[in-house]
């Protein structure tokens, strides 16, 4: 009987609790919380830490007078004590060159699993960092399971990443990740900016509109194939976004430079003609034509739309390239919405008066609004 | 006791010398003991094995009864020079219960096997080797190790486990009727084990429909230790299922630091409109979130049953019910699936718990509530 006792010594001092697992976890396990906060063009980094007064005192043993609890009169005074342990176990360097901590400052804070000391303090680097290296070792020799939780701030961008044994140490790229964020941040103001943007939608919607169809003879004729129509498309939308790519580019490079007014009200105008031409047909094989002509105007639309964001000089073509590429994402969504509809219900009565004709006069009426308001400087539209 | 506050909360300097801030647990002291054997046992030249062993063991039945990750954690870096050698069984099957307890259910069971080879009688490898293919839902496997635990165990301990891998393939009768009377005839058998015991009796019945003969069941295993996570979450679930939810608000009232508790805590509270609900659904999130952050996927059964549940989140509920799937086969984990497939629509997603229902033949009228539902849901 005692050799079965011993041998089943570990498992059933309670049996219940295999069956749960980490489910079972009245505590968490052992994690620390740190924060590294770059200013961009400043050398110093500025830190928190967050560490388990529990496991502060698993190596210190704070709770000094062993009443099983930790008071303030407890922990402060061994602020240095501290100090000197958890910093023995944080290195930062930036760019290869070790950025050396300061410790500024102890204070408390509570987090769901209890109470943690949180030790506030900079680091000072050589120049502003390009790269930064972290490398962690809290408390990996005592508990391999605990974790250190990175946080680290870089202007406007945040990372994060997980310390363990396996990966105690962790590079971050500041320069790049924020020029892929910076990209991303641009596409997404292109597509927003095409959406927002009813006047632009409304000019690629009257010339989308015609694509399903063929005038023969003074006449509207469905287009027998999907080919054809996509043929027309393609063509229209390549022309419009060759023509805007150029004078945006060239307006936010500075090359050219248009009154705004101007270039608005012009927008305005090319939708009331592109609409119109759709009533009374003058351009039925050429659309790409007027697709050209007045995605030059367009153009310099968006240039002033992304120079009222705010251009970064030092990333000036990664942001036209990504306000650029954003424009023409949220154009294809337009097309591939509005074209396969068009084609569906090209032979229909409704579509050839109802949504070509009648809704060409709708569109080239609130342009013709639009055109008013920005020729006079008034504002019809004003609750819209 | 107050839920957590967490996060918003800001850094500060405490008022006064006097304010605790915090209430160390209960196994303290028995640690501070363990960490200075430790440091004294590594002053020498070289630690043994045995040592080690010792002390690991310790942190880790410490583990055990304060349900506390960090002490494994301790367990493990104790035997660190011995963590990736083959060494002796003693040696494997603990690395395969630190394992089992993350979750880790595979490279547990590839602990386990070597060590069952060099020594066939070590009942605590048996033992968790039948825990873990039953889990997983490999009946058979768990069925044949529990059959080698007979014999080199005290008699409860077979019978619970043979009974509980039994009630999985179509014997449930059989099965509560062995505990039944393995139970009348072990009032001798440790706590824990009759703890246990009493508890999956008590599922088993639930399992079968016999709300009345369940409940009397887990009240037994509460009598014995009024704080088992495994009994009470198990009984909550049998309350909140009979819509007495303000009971279980009772009952888990002092007992809300397990995850798994917190979470019938707060389904309680919800079904009831308590006050607490909204402070008790967001203490649960936030621990969900710290989970995640640190890359901890042990709560998956947990977090598909909140998502579906308490933020009636069917479809992303469903993919986690999936994920867990994935992991784990217990009754439990199979009336989750069928539960969130049925909310978000989807009954082409129970399959594989359909299938897994069928070839196991388990009873269990919970979940063949939820398959007449979903049959309902796609015949019109």
């Amino acid at each position: 009987m005692r050799f079965l006792l011993h041998r089943f010594g570990l498992l059933l001092i309670v049996a219940s609790a295999l069956l749960f697992g980490a489910n079972a976890q009245a505590h968490k396990p052992s994690d620390s919380y740190l924060s590294l906060h770059a200013e961009s063009g400043q050398n110093d980094l500025q830190g928190q830490w967050d560490i388990a007064l529990r496991d502060l005192d698993l190596v210190l043993t704070l709770d000094t007078n062993a009443d099983n609890s930790i008071t303030w009169g407890e922990l402060s005074p061994r602020e240095k004590e501290i100090e000197t342990y958890v910093f023995a176990y944080l290195q930062i360097s930036a760019d290869e060159v070790a950025c050396p901590i300061t410790p500024t400052e102890l204070l408390v804070d509570t987090h769901s699993d209890g109470t943690y000391a949180v030790l506030k303090f900079s680091a000072h680097c050589v120049a502003p960092p390009k790269s930064l290296s972290v490398h962690y070792g809290l408390l990996f020799d005592l508990d391999p399971s605990h974790r250190g939780l990175l946080n680290l701030s870089a202007g406007a961008i945040t990372q994060s990443a997980v310390f363990a044994p396996d990966q105690a140490e962790i590079k971050f790229d500041l320069a790049a990740s924020s020029l892929w964020r910076q990209l991303l941040q641009y596409i997404v103001e292109g597509i927003w900016h095409i959406w927002l943007g009813f006047d632009h939608i409304l000019f690629l919607i009257s010339l989308l509109l015609p694509a399903v169809l063929i005038r023969e003879r003074g006449r509207w004729i469905a287009a027998p194939r999907l080919g054809a129509a996509v043929g027309h498309v393609i063509g229209v939308v390549t022309a419009f976004t060759v023509a805007h790519s150029l004078t945006l580019s060239l307006a936010v490079l500075g090359v050219i430079s248009l009154p705004s007014r101007l270039v608005e009200s012009l927008i305005a105008f090319s939708v009331v003609l592109a609409a119109l031409n759709n009533v009374w047909p003058l351009v039925t094989r050429r659309a790409w034509l007027i697709a050209f002509f007045f995605g030059l105007i367009h153009g310099f639309g968006f240039a002033s739309a992304l120079n009222d964001l705010g251009l970064p000089k030092q990333a000036l073509a990664l942001s036209l390239f990504g306000f650029n590429v954003g424009v023409e994402i949220g154009q294809l969504a337009i097309v591939s919405v509005v074209v396969p509809l068009a084609f569906l219900l090209r032979r229909t009565g409704f579509y050839r008066r109802g949504v070509l004709v009648a809704g060409s006069l709708l569109i080239a009426l609130v342009a013709l609004g639009w055109l008013i308001e920005r020729v006079f400087n008034i504002s019809l539209y004003a609750q819209i | 006791m107050a839920i957590c506050e967490t996060a918003q909360a800001a850094p500060y300097r405490p008022a006064s010398a006097d304010v605790v801030l915090e209430t160390l647990p209960a196994g303290t002291a028995t640690l501070r003991t363990l960490r200075q054997n430790q440091i004294v046992a590594s002053s020498g030249k070289s630690v043994e094995l045995d040592e080690a062993m010792l002390i690991a063991r310790r942190y880790i039945e410490l583990g055990q009864t304060q349900s506390d990750p960090r002490y494994y954690g301790y367990a493990e870096a104790a035997l660190q020079p011995w963590w990736s050698q083959p060494g002796p069984a003693g040696l494997r099957v603990m690395r395969a219960r630190i394992l089992q307890f993350r979750h880790q259910f595979l490279a547990a069971l590839a602990e386990l096997e070597p060590a069952l080879q060099t020594d066939q009688f070590n009942g605590d490898a048996w033992l968790l080797f039948a825990v873990i293919e039953q889990v997983q839902g490999n009946v058979s496997a768990a069925r044949v190790a529990c059959l080698k635990v007979i014999p080199i165990a005290v008699p409860l301990v077979g019978s619970t486990c043979v009974a509980s891998v039994g009630a999985m393939s179509g014997k449930s009768e059989k099965s509560a009727a062995l505990l039944q009377s393995a139970l009348q005839q072990a009032t001798a058998a440790p706590a824990s084990t009759r703890i246990w015991a009493w508890t999956t009796l008590g599922e088993i019945q639930a399992r079968r429909g016999l709300n009345n003969e369940a409940e009397a069941a887990f009240k037994q295993a509460l009598a014995i230790t009024p704080d088992d996570v495994y009994a009470l979450a198990a009984y909550s679930d049998l309350l909140l299922q009979t819509q007495r939810a303000t009971e279980v608000i009772s009952l888990l009232a002092t007992h809300r630091q397990a995850d798994a508790l917190l979470l019938r805590l707060a389904i309680a509270a919800m079904l009831s409109h308590d006050a607490e609900a909204g402070a008790l659904r967001d203490a649960l999130a936030q621990r969900f979130t710290e989970a995640r952050e640190r890359g901890d996927e042990a709560h998956l059964r947990e977090q598909a049953r909140f998502t579906l549940e308490l933020d009636h989140d069917a479809a992303t509920a469903l993919t986690l019910a999936q994920k867990n799937w994935k992991v784990q086969h217990e009754a439990a984990d199979a009336e989750l699936l069928l539960a969130a497939a049925l909310a978000a629509q989807q009954p082409q997603a129970a399959q594989p718990v359909l299938d897994w229902l069928k070839s196991t033949g388990i009873e269990d009228v919970r979940a063949a509530e939820l398959v007449k539902r979903l049959d309902v849901g796609v015949k019109p």
